[in-house]
């Protein structure tokens, strides 16, 4: 997985209207949305160090054990090592389980399943993925497994409170509630989607995965991904398409290309504050 | 050339996952017909909806249960 590739054949930054960009979107050329990388806003902005790092008193880089040396510190019987391991992962790990879920009871259910596995299954890692790879695997298929459990239930979505509960307060000042509107519409249409194209639109356009990062964390090839996006975003076209476009999509957007794992760093300071 | 591509089309040409040939049909077709051009636009909206939904972070109590159950492993 190469950081800042998405993988996806490049998406246009802004609207396409009057312009005929496909022929060259697709070969991958820059859209027209420029290419100034300098604006940052409270997303990209993460400096505080992962709680295990801090917890295990390491403060040089050098001196901050691999993902791979902890897995074998805990096959080896060290107590720590896969707290070390978890803390360093959980935010991302937790954003894949409640965007996948949509629901926190839920999606902290399907982390802890997917943490005992790991946790239980550590001497199975090969080694032939990164240790973060197989992480977000295991957490993607206890995820996958409860939806298609739940899917197998009439009428068992979550409530309307637990998505407010779940989802981030919008921080713009300007028309807070129509955004948290139009991310409940979203949500709920989304859910309507089978499981594996919930996943890849989930990992690909709401958490900014590369296709290559979506592939290997849902097993399966990349065009599989770009199958299951394109099926999807295609089947909420029509149920999504009277809602007001984000009001800055390509900022964002250009801000989640530091890595294909790299989230939204004010979820931790709001959650700390 | 002959009709409009799906809205399915457009989103695997967006993505580059078709094969060539069919890559340049539909390329060609979306130049010159408003209607499939309006569709793809509405595919990149529903890609930039989806992009920004956000999530709150774990709730405490949620990560200090975990972390208990994990302890007792």
């Amino acid at each position: 997985m190469s950081p800042g590739h998405r993988g996806d054949g490049g998406r246009l930054d802004g609207p396409s209207a009057g312009r005929c960009p496909v022929a060259v979107r697709v070969k991958r050329c820059p859209s027209g949305g420029g290419t100034t990388t300098g604006s940052q806003d409270q997303r990209s902005g993460r400096s505080s160090l992962p709680d295990a790092r801090s917890a295990a008193g390491l403060r040089d880089s050098a001196a901050e054990p691999a993902d791979a040396d902890l897995l074998s510190w805990h096959i080896g019987g060290d107590a720590n090592a896969f707290g070390l391991l978890f803390g360093r992962h959980r935010d991302r790990l937790w954003a894949v389980a409640i965007s996948t879920l949509g629901d926190p009871e839920e999606a902290a259910d399907a982390l802890q399943d997917a943490m005992i596995s790991a946790f239980r299954r550590a001497a199975s890692f090969r080694g032939d993925s990164a240790v973060t790879t197989w992480l977000h695997r295991i957490v993607v298929n206890a995820c996958l497994d409860r939806m298609r459990r739940k899917s197998a239930q009439p009428a068992a979505t979550s409530g309307h409170e637990a998505l407010l509960d779940a989802l981030a307060p919008s921080g713009l000042l300007s028309d807070p509630a129509g955004r948290t509107d139009t991310a409940i519409d979203v949500n709920t249409e989304l859910r309507k989607l089978v499981p594996e194209q919930q996943a890849a639109l989930v990992l690909v356009d709401m958490l900014g995965y590369s296709v290559s990062g979506a592939a290997e964390a849902l097993g399966v090839s990349e065009s599989t991904v770009k199958s299951r996006c394109a099926r999807g975003r295609a089947r909420l076209l029509p149920r999504l398409a009277h809602l007001r476009p984000p009001a800055t999509p390509s900022q964002s957007r250009r801000n989640r290309s530091a890595g294909p794992h790299v989230l939204p760093a004010q979820e931790r300071s709001e959650e700390a504050s | 050339m002959t009709g409009c591509a799906s809205a399915e089309e457009l989103a695997n040409l967006a993505m580059g996952n078709l094969p060539p040939r069919k890559t340049a049909r539909i390329s060609s077709h979306l130049c010159g017909c408003p209607l499939c051009q309006a569709v793809s636009g509405q595919l990149e909206k529903v890609s930039a909806l989806l992009q920004n939904v956000r999530y709150a972070a774990m709730p405490n109590y949620l990560s200090a249960r975990l972390e208990a159950v994990l302890a007792s492993e």
